[in-house]
């Protein structure tokens, strides 16, 4: 008994400290969002900020609150857009038995290999031809296709859980695939959407390169504002602590909240909790 | 062609529509261009050069090579880094599963996953100012080293980018490594019991045999995303100092977006396009595997 | 020489209102319902613009949105949109090197030609008013691209307490500099100072630059027709950035090194100015345009313990002062080219570029650099004009290979910084490569 409330305790101090390590950049990071630049970097360190300082973020808000506002929209659209198009995708994939379901599978996966950097170019070319520049549209558009790949894979391997014979039995009883489809699989798979849900909204949320070509000024995301703050001249340090605070919050709730979720999508469904 | 058929395509083919226009007409175009010696600022002067481009950045130029093995070195080492560190943290933690504020440690263990990557640079390069740095003050008052350039000397550049790495993406390993512990069933861990073995034999005999697949899944997921890394190096190091950590999508970024050779750009971003299909294949047979595992246990 | 200090003695001996007023009602055309963007840098001067348009709004009618990017941003967005024919800015702010590229992508409308056609009354434009070390830097091809609004001059900024504390005299020298760094470095007495002097040493653009700022002051030139006075800097550009005194002049700064600060090597533009600002050296040469920051109590601990002078020599050569900035172009794709037009003419006339710069933005105006009220509220400006004056348009290449260029070079030299190649090697590669680079376009035969 003692040695185990021992050992027990020796372990919930390393868990501690590991913890610590990587809880620790970032809250330095966020406590110097309440300082203003000389005190970011004075040393010895200022541990415990005045927290009533909230300079940066008054001045940060009011350069950027139409970007952050841009952001929230096309994290949003692109989410239930990609939802919209990934699950019937992922469900076809799924039940209907065809020649080729797997080739098409790994080909929708593979979509998802070029890197973004190199589609920049030729994405912007194809979108100026369209005349769809510097809208959110576009923005949201290019994010559901660079999410649709691993969105179609998650929730293929959610719909696989579903026990075929409750299927055979609904086409038996002469349902339509869509009924199926809304009545079935959708209700039984609520925790695989809501993974593919979040990894689409993170995505989307932290994406800077396609948004800095797609975007003019009235679509410019938040994340552009960020790296707007480096320049030759300067780094606006207060700009960007305050700004890594905000960006971070989505994450950080998410987190907070679907734990489970994102497990099994880190693993691209392979892995349920 | 009846309504289900019809029904049936819907389901598929605009998605499959949608992917072809917006995925695979970047990769088609930069196929192409990589053919061509291009310069975005005068496009209508482009010509044909075939292989010259690949011929150039893969043999006789010395950066993308560099890239290429910089690329590996350093997703390797972070991997290995994940892997060990991560099985010893998802040990402990699967140790403690028992008490409630476990499950409070690990939820905050596993945010540096899902922050912005840009973020996460710019916050180490806050950290790891050489004079003015936080870092720095650990180091000289508690260990009395004297600063260095974390980001700017070769050997310790590529160490750091490595370590920002890792830092990032350990939790992951972590949570994987949990959820394999996890499907240990219990009745080996009872049967190791009554033979008397140590916690070595129990790891080694029991828990790394068992978690081998998920291990192996997340070296290759690993191994795809470090095969794209890039925002930290931009942030911080912008593939320096000399060419220590120029990586493969660094360069990409660099010769299409500053110096605007959109060809020799290209042909380095099929180059990553084969070799991430090439790691993606076996990643899918794997994942299918562990799936069918999953399924059996 | 003589004609500018001509120029200078009878601009400031006139009133300005009589020289510079402007009936703007007439000038600048009715632009109701215009929505002109201006695509800008993050510099600290874009607070100013943002806070002066307003006036240009309400003489027009237009709305002016002023957008700021990140460097690399908003060169890697103007080129990729311009190549796409996009319109979407109407007004570039773009560095001055970059002429030569914008040029080769047909990006911009000759502000020559425009003013050409419209028969703008010249003293609303005022070139020769532009200080000339910047101004050229809005040249290509013999034609004025751009209007020249915001220069930037490398001074030389040092802790004028601690100099005085030490008696030493204000460093004119490579040798003189090199003394006072060593001294100040791990000095017992100044124990909050890490190194005598900091540079940009990180790789890329940070050390390539850094090159160009010193190699004239050094009494080398990096390659064949380009020094001070050239009257064809392109002329033949093959390298010498492996010529003894180039190698001697890296040399140099490879032995600095151990004078600045611990880290160094990572330095850039941000570095540089924060180890002066938080006190951590006696000195750094920078862009004027940070200068005022210097005075900021939020983000300086040595306000008013600072000084400025003209960027240091060899001995034997000139000081050379680096020249760069900001230069305003008219989108040859937007939609909206005369009232961008008029936005440029109005916004760079004399008479507005001093209300601007009273904003706490860069003078690039002899006008300005002379008005009795800038010098008054930026006490720095004799010097700096002084460096302007002194200054060498052609201190970078400004074709369309220049950011290759600096790269290139940058990649280099930051090799010899670091310790990883020595000085001649370094050199020796940069000067194949970039001549390898130049014949690829047909820059050298």
């Amino acid at each position: 008994m003692k040695t185990s409330a021992r050992k027990n305790i020796t372990l919930l101090i390393l868990a501690f400290c590991f913890t610590f390590v990587f809880l620790a950049p970032n809250l330095w990071m966020f406590l110097g969002a309440f300082k203003n630049q000389n005190a970011m970097f004075a040393l010895p360190p200022i541990w415990i900020p005045d927290f009533t300082y909230i300079k940066n973020f008054t001045i940060m808000l009011s350069e950027s609150y139409r970007y952050l506002l841009n952001s929230i929209i096309v994290t949003i659209g692109s989410t239930i857009i990609s939802l919209v198009f990934s699950l019937p995708t992922a469900f076809g994939l799924t039940f209907f038995k065809f020649k080729g379901s797997n080739f098409l599978a790994d080909w929708i996966l593979s979509t998802r290999m070029l890197p973004p950097v190199a589609a920049a170019i030729p994405l912007f070319m194809l979108f100026k031809y369209m005349n769809l520049l510097d809208s959110l549209f576009a923005l949201i558009i290019v994010y559901t296709a660079f999410n649709i790949p691993f969105a179609v894979w998650v929730s293929a391997s959610f719909f696989k859980r579903i026990p075929y014979d409750l299927i055979e039995a609904s086409r038996i009883e002469g349902a339509s695939w869509l009924q199926i489809f809304l009545k079935i699989a959708i209700p039984l798979s609520k925790g695989g959407i809501a993974t593919v849900a979040i990894f689409v909204f993170i995505f989307s949320w932290n994406e800077l390169l396609i948004a800095l070509f797609f975007t003019v000024s009235e679509s410019r995301t938040f994340p552009i504002f960020i790296s707007a703050q480096v320049s030759q001249a300067q780094i606006i340090w207060g700009n960007v602590a305050a700004a890594t605070v905000i960006q971070s919050i989505p994450p950080i709730l998410l987190t907070i909240f679907l734990q489970k979720n994102i497990v099994s999508g880190l693993t691209l469904g392979a892995v349920k909790n | 062609m009846n309504k289900e058929k019809i029904e049936k395509l819907l389901f598929i083919v605009p998605t499959c529509l949608f992917l072809l226009t917006i995925s695979i007409f970047p990769f088609l175009y930069s196929v192409y261009l990589s053919l061509f010696q291009a310069k975005l600022t005068k496009m209508h002067k482009k010509f044909f050069i075939g292989w010259e481009n690949y011929q150039y950045i893969l043999f006789e130029d010395d950066i993308f090579p560099t890239a290429i093995k910089n690329t590996f070195m350093i997703a390797f080492s972070s991997i290995t880094i994940e892997i060990i560190l991560g099985f010893i943290m998802a040990k402990i933690f699967f140790e403690i599963r028992h008490l409630k504020i476990s499950n409070v440690l690990r939820t905050v263990t596993i945010m540096p996953i899902m922050l912005t990557p840009l973020c996460v640079g710019l916050v180490f390069l806050y950290i790891l100012n050489p004079t003015l740095g936080i870092f720095s003050y650990i180091l000289e008052t508690f260990f009395g080293i004297e600063p260095f350039a974390y980001l700017g000397k070769p050997i310790p550049a590529k160490i750091s980018i490595i370590a920002i790495n890792s830092w990032q993406w350990t939790p992951f390993m972590m949570i994987l490594l949990l959820a394999g512990l996890m499907t240990v069933p219990n009745e080996q861990y009872e049967a190791a019991k009554i033979d008397g073995a140590n916690w070595y034999h129990v790891m080694t005999k029991i828990e790394i045999p068992s978690i081998l697949s998920f291990v192996l899944l997340g070296v290759v997921l690993r191994l795809i995303e470090c095969i794209r890394l890039f925002d930290i190096i931009y942030v911080t190091t912008r593939g320096g100092p000399g060419i220590a950590t120029e990586v493969m999508a660094y360069f990409t970024y660099r010769t299409e977006f500053r110096s605007f050779q959109v060809g020799t750009g290209s042909a380095s971003a099929v180059i990553i396009l084969i070799i991430s299909l090439i790691i993606t294949t076996i990643a899918v047979m794997l994942l299918r595997r562990v799936e069918k595992n999953e399924d059996f246990s | 020489m003589l004609k500018k200090i001509i120029l200078v003695c009878s601009l400031s001996l006139l009133p300005i209102n009589s020289l510079l007023a402007v009936d703007w009602g007439k000038e600048l055309g009715d632009h109701s319902g215009v929505d002109l963007k201006v695509q800008s840098i993050m510099d600290p001067y874009i607070d100013a613009v943002k806070e002066i348009s307003p006036q240009f709004e309400s003489a027009t009618g237009a709305s002016v949105t002023v957008e700021g990017f990140g460097y690399d941003g908003l060169h890697e967005k103007q080129i990729v949109a311009c190549s796409q024919n996009d319109g979407s800015y109407d007004v570039l702010f773009i560095d001055g090197i970059w002429i030569g590229e914008f040029v080769e992508a047909d990006c911009i409308e000759p502000v020559e030609d425009i003013w050409t056609a419209e028969g703008t009354d010249k003293s609303v434009i005022a070139w020769d008013d532009y200080i000339d070390s910047f101004a050229g830097q809005a040249i290509w091809d013999g034609k004025k691209m751009c209007l020249p609004f915001g220069g930037y001059w490398h001074m030389l900024h040092y802790r004028k307490d601690l100099f005085e504390a030490e008696g030493l005299a204000v460093p004119e020298t490579f040798d003189d500099v090199m003394a006072a760094a060593k001294l100040f470095k791990d000095n017992p007495k100044y124990p909050e100072l890490e190194g005598g002097y900091a540079m940009n040493m990180a790789r890329g653009s940070a050390a390539g630059q850094q090159y160009y700022e010193w190699i004239y002051s050094a009494g080398a030139q990096p390659w064949e027709s380009n020094y001070p006075g050239s009257p064809d800097a392109y002329a033949d550009q093959r390298g010498l950035y492996n010529s003894p005194e180039s190698v001697a002049f890296i040399e140099w700064m490879q032995e600095m090194v151990n004078y600045m600060p611990p880290g160094v090597e990572q330095y850039a533009w941000d570095e540089r100015a924060k180890a002066f600002t938080q006190g951590k050296v006696a000195m750094i040469n920078n862009w004027s345009v940070r200068t005022p920051l210097f005075n900021d109590p939020e983000i300086s601990k040595v306000m008013g313990k600072f000084d400025v002078a003209l960027f240091p020599h060899a001995e034997g050569a000139q000081s050379v002062p680096p020249v760069g900035g900001w230069i305003a172009c008219v989108n040859k794709h937007s939609k909206n080219r005369q009232a961008a037009w008029d936005y440029l003419k109005w916004f760079a006339s004399p008479e507005i570029h001093r209300e601007w710069v009273l904003m706490g933005a860069p003078p690039s105006r002899h006008s300005a650099m002379n008005d009795p009220q800038i010098n008054a509220e930026q006490p720095w400006t004799p010097v700096l004009y002084e460096s302007s004056l002194r200054a060498w348009q052609e201190l970078r290449p400004r074709h369309a290979l220049t950011f290759e260029l600096i790269e290139t070079l940058g990649i280099e030299v930051n090799k010899a910084l670091t310790g990883e190649s020595t000085a001649q090697e370094a050199m020796d590669t940069a000067n194949k490569k970039i001549d390898r680079l130049l014949k690829s376009e047909g820059y050298i035969d």
